[in-house]
């Protein structure tokens, strides 16, 4: 069985895009992604969607099944770090996460595999190790010297309930004493805490996020989280780790079922350092910054790039920058897509020709014109080629990630890229995509787009001229939902500017950030209330980011879920 | 570098056990997968992505009297260890959903079509995962049961710019069930030897203490599926499986190979990065060499990047955009001579670890004899996308199993015939691997 939402076919961009696919011949370069869109890990269903508000009639009849979450690569190390006060991320050397569209906490795709249940082996031995040798007196209830078995057992009902984000029941707390006790009688007391450790750590209620059915409930039922499993989807998802003391007395209360008490925990969490931690994480996955450990650049294209630190830079800069909308700032749609701020080191000041730097924010000034994110240095360098600019990257990248539109495949395989020439500028090669009508179908819909960036060059810099040639950065914006937003733009910030008029942008970042927060895509059909909830308060908030959070927080899709099916005993994968 | 291992069995005697006496141990026990002198077979993958440049890569001549591809000099010293094989398709993997990065990625080694899914690949179809066991799985399972490891997944930038989905995977335990390979050399250090770096009484301890560990932990996975439904049921049963799996392997005292000698661990590169790729590939091949060697585990593979790449190759003087270079049109002889260049590297790397095999003696022959390389590409020619005529060869005979020294050509062969021929090659009987509608039995001419 998959949790896979069956994501209603897009009735409005399918109609749009289907010039991509009707009568196309031979040549296929059409949407291939030959553009160097080095994040383009593939996106989220639903795009495109008719916003469903005439279909919800009052409550959703039924909130999508979600199978129980594998904690990630930060997830865990998050965890272990506020669990037992590791701060080594041990997780990083992980495997990663198998994903099928943006989101690495996937809740199908996330899996063990046979490297990463050895990985578990490894850290869990890393881990127990450093918090015996470094941190026992701080982990245990009694001085270590002279730990005893009422010692142990106490370490063991103090950390199960943390470590599994519940309380447990006997048999579980008898389980792990018993491991504590034969181990510290072969060991030795710090031995056993660590061995106990090793097993804590390796188990399904640490690894996993599990969601246990109440009594009597039967499959397809809709039924409401416990509190525990409520401060669990809370803290993971404004905090990336476990919940805190505060948040898990307050689940230990069952104040949590009202979700007054519930967002008023949500506010308090996102004045929190964890939200930083989500915020960052959220930002890497939907714009695929992942990517830029594995950029390389021409040397000869971009003398002064340091090849050693630019790409890193590269990141750091562009997560200064959203996190001084999102906490500095107002943390609005708006601010994201036009502050003018751009944050760099002293290399990349040097390499973008800085003129001076805001003592207040730490801002730099650099040539050109800056409008929010799409015209980050970073992002722009990101989306281009390894010597140039990427008109189709930074095309596809906006439909992608900021449109949630899916581009439908060119039926041809023949694939021929614009021959290179010297004398030409970027546009004026990729505009072969316009004439040749086998690649204009799919197109019209990326390259004007990519065109208004032409001013970035494949570095990010600000540029007037080409080849010797005037930069032309006019462009398109056409296939929207939001007909009115549609139409010409002079440049990038034109274009960020006619973004954010539009619905379209709104409503995908609802769908990014529902996604995000239930590791499934909102589904369409089955939760159109949520949906449309989620979207009225977006809107009414004036697009404040951090109210779409707390409204997905007190969503159904947020505080409910389905029972599954029981299956047959011992069924197998 | 390597240091002498200085292990010690149970009573604290050297363990370099001579591998005869290991070898004809395990015929004792009919073990199959075992070569006629005794020693182990091996099998292992290499790959590389984005097809190959035809005129540089297959060989002129006939099937005795061959002239190796331009790109492919490096192995010329090896000549008479090759079966170089042209015109074998791969029909299967165009019968199922997906672009066609996706369906050779997700079919070469499984021979079998994609799942159906919401993977979007570079020009917007979607697909899911490969639908079976890849044949290294297949042979593992045949011939991986008594080393603490079943396999190793190598890569060499093989998760860069996209992580983990259909398009960096070619390796399945089964439907569904990718296996990620290790881009990061000291990692893969830590998983083959760290444990064989260890002093042998303290091993012999820690081993024993993970048991109780894992047996606890097996015990939590057994409460707890009884308290989920079917679909969490299903992630804890696959879940702890491998736990139990892990388990027994990790009670084996593991018997080493009389040339294992347990490497110093590789300098830390960072594994995304272009311009340590060249590094990064000595140290898996070396590690990956001697893992086989030291008997650790008889399956293995090497991934050099993946299906959706964007690489540039700095350390070449090659900083072109891949994925584009492998699109050039057909008169762009520029792009096909830096193309080749890349070709060539990728072909050093594979005579190197050729090399490698071939330094260490096994009775009469050597590692190498006692191996089969299948190496693949998920495409046959990038400005085509086609999966036909594709880039496959093997090299060395398995234990004498494949005829070697040949340039073999087919007519629009079934790849699937090809992957029956390898499990054939490990005692494995069935004459059919993948979809079965693509197999007609073992590929003509290879024993």
């Amino acid at each position: 069985m998959r949790f896979r939402s069956p994501a209603p076919a897009l009735s409005l961009a399918a109609s749009l895009l289907a010039g991509c696919y009707h009568g196309l011949t031979g040549d296929g370069a059409a949407a291939h992604d030959d553009g160097g869109d080095a994040g383009d890990a593939g996106d989220e269903g639903d795009p495109g969607e008719v916003p469903p508000a005439a279909s919800c009639a009052a409550t959703d009849p039924t909130v999508p099944a979600t199978p129980m979450r594998l904690l990630t690569r930060y997830e865990y190390d998050n965890t272990v770090r506020d669990l037992l006060g590791d701060t080594t991320r041990p997780a990083q050397g992980f495997a990663p996460e198998n994903h099928s569209g943006l989101f690495e906490n996937d809740a199908v795709e996330h899996q063990v595999s046979k490297d990463v249940v050895r990985q578990y082996l490894d850290a869990a031995e890393g881990i127990a190790a450093r918090a015996v040798a470094e941190r026992l007196a701080t982990l245990v209830p009694c001085d270590p010297a002279v730990g005893d078995a009422s010692c142990g057992h106490a370490f063991v009902e103090t950390l199960l309930p943390r470590a599994f984000r519940r309380p447990v029941d006997l048999a579980e707390r008898n389980a792990f004493v018993a491991l504590f006790d034969a181990a510290s009688a072969q060991y030795g007391f710090g031995e056993g805490i660590a061995i106990t450790l090793q097993a804590v750590l390796q188990s399904p209620q640490f690894l996993y996020r599990i969601e246990l059915d109440p009594p009597g409930a039967q499959p397809g039922d809709r039924v409401a989280l416990s509190n525990h499993e409520l401060a669990t989807r809370l803290s993971y998802f404004l905090t990336a780790s476990m919940p805190d003391t505060v948040l898990r007395a307050s689940a230990d209360a069952g104040e949590l079922d009202d979700p007054e008490a519930l967002e008023l925990q949500a506010r308090r969490l996102l004045e929190s350092d964890g939200a930083r931690e989500t915020v960052a994480q959220f930002h890497r996955q939907w714009l695929g910054l992942g990517a830029l450990g594995s950029v390389a650049k021409d040397p000869a294209a971009f003398p002064g790039l340091d090849p050693s630190t630019f790409a890193g830079d590269w990141n750091d800069s562009l997560q200064q920058f959203i996190a001084h909308v999102f906490f500095d700032g107002d943390a609005t749609l708006s601010q994201l897509f036009s502050a003018p701020e751009v944050f760099l080191t002293p290399e990349l000041a040097a390499f973008y020709v800085a003129a001076g730097q805001d003592p207040e924010t730490g801002a730099w000034t650099i040539p050109g014109k800056h409008a929010g994110l799409l015209t980050q240095p970073g992002l722009m360098g990101l989306l281009a080629y390894p010597d140039g600019s990427s008109p189709v990257a930074r095309g596809v990248f906006v439909r992608k990630r900021l449109l949630c539109q899916e581009l439908s495949p060119p039926p041809g395989v023949a694939i021929t890229p614009p021959a290179p020439d010297p004398n030409a500028t970027t546009r004026e090669r990729f505009e072969q995509h316009s004439t040749d009508p086998a690649c204009a179908g799919c197109h019209r819909l990326i390259d004007p787009i990519g065109f208004a960036f032409e001013n970035y060059d494949g570095a990010g810099r600000w540029r007037t001229t080409e080849n010797g040639t005037p930069i032309d950065a006019s462009g398109e914006l056409v296939g929207l939902l939001d007909a009115d937003a549609e139409g010409e733009m002079a440049d990038a910030a034109a274009l960020s500017a006619r973004l954010l008029d539009s619905r379209d942008l709104q409503s995908c970042m609802v769908q990014q950030w529902s996604t995000f927060a239930l590791g499934r895509g909102l589904d369409h059909e089955l939760e159109p209330c949520t949906v449309a909830e989620l979207q009225a308060q977006f809107d009414g908030s004036g697009g404040d980011l951090r109210e779409l959070l707390v409204a997905i927080v007190r969503s159904d899709a947020f505080r409910y879920r389905t029972v599954q099916t029981a299956g047959e005993e011992g069924a197998g994968p | 570098m390597f240091r002498r291992s200085l292990l010690r069995g149970a009573a604290g005697s050297l363990l370099a056990l001579p591998l005869l006496e290991l070898g004809s141990r395990r015929v004792a026990q009919a073990a199959p997968g075992t070569a006629a002198d005794g020693y182990p077979l091996r099998m292992l993958v290499f790959f590389n992505p984005n097809g190959c440049w035809p005129a540089t890569w297959f060989p002129s001549g006939s099937e005795n009297a061959f002239t190796l591809g331009s790109s492919m000099a490096a192995l010329e010293p090896y000549k008479d260890k090759l079966l170089v094989l042209d015109g074998v398709d791969m029909p299967v993997v165009d019968a199922g959903p997906g672009e066609d990065h996706q369906q050779g990625m997700g079919g070469v080694l499984t021979g079998r079509a994609l799942q159906a899914g919401e993977m979007v690949g570079g020009d917007g179809s979607k697909a899911g995962w490969g639908d079976g066991i890849s044949i290294d799985q297949r042979i593992a399972e045949q011939i991986g049961t008594s080393t603490p490891l079943r396999s190793i997944e190598a890569g060499i930038r093989a998760n860069a710019f996209i992580g983990g989905e259909v398009r960096s995977r070619i390796i399945y335990a089964g439907p569904a069930q990718p296996l990620p390979p290790e881009d990061n050399p000291q990692a893969l250090w830590q998983r083959l030897f760290a444990d064989f770096a260890a002093d042998p009484t303290e091993m012999a301890i820690r081993r024993a203490k993970r048991v109780s560990v894992l047996d606890t932990v097996g015990a939590q996975f057994d409460r707890m599926r009884t308290r989920v439904g079917a679909v969490d049921r299903d992630k804890l049963d696959q879940h702890v499986a491998l736990v139990r799996d892990l388990e027994l392997r990790l009670q084996q005292e593991p018997v080493l190979g009389e040339h294992c000698m347990v490497p110093g661990q590789p300098p830390a590169l960072a594994p995304d990065d272009a311009n340590v790729m060249h590094m990064v590939s000595q140290a898996q091949i070396d590690l990956l060499a001697m893992a086989l060697a030291c008997d650790i585990t008889r399956v293995g593979s090497l991934q050099y990047s993946n299906g959706a790449n964007h690489h540039t190759f700095p350390f070449i003087g090659s900083n072109s955009d891949g994925h584009g270079l492998s699109h050039a049109p057909e008169e762009d002889a520029t792009s096909w001579n830096e193309w080749t260049l890349r070709q060539t590297w990728y072909c050093e790397q594979f005579a190197y670890l050729l090399s490698r095999l071939a330094s260490i003696p096994e009775g009469d022959v050597t590692l190498l004899d006692h191996t089969v390389i299948l190496w693949v590409n998920e495409l046959a020619k990038g400005n085509t996308h086609s999966h036909q005529r594709m880039p496959f060869l093997l090299a060395g005979s398995a234990g004498g199993y494949f005829r070697t020294g040949r340039y073999l050509t087919y007519q629009n062969a079934s790849h699937n015939d090809l992957l029956v021929s390898l499990q054939n090659a490990f005692g494995i009987e069935e004459q059919s691997f993948g979809a079965p509608e693509y197999c007609t039995g073992a590929l003509a001419g290879l024993t």
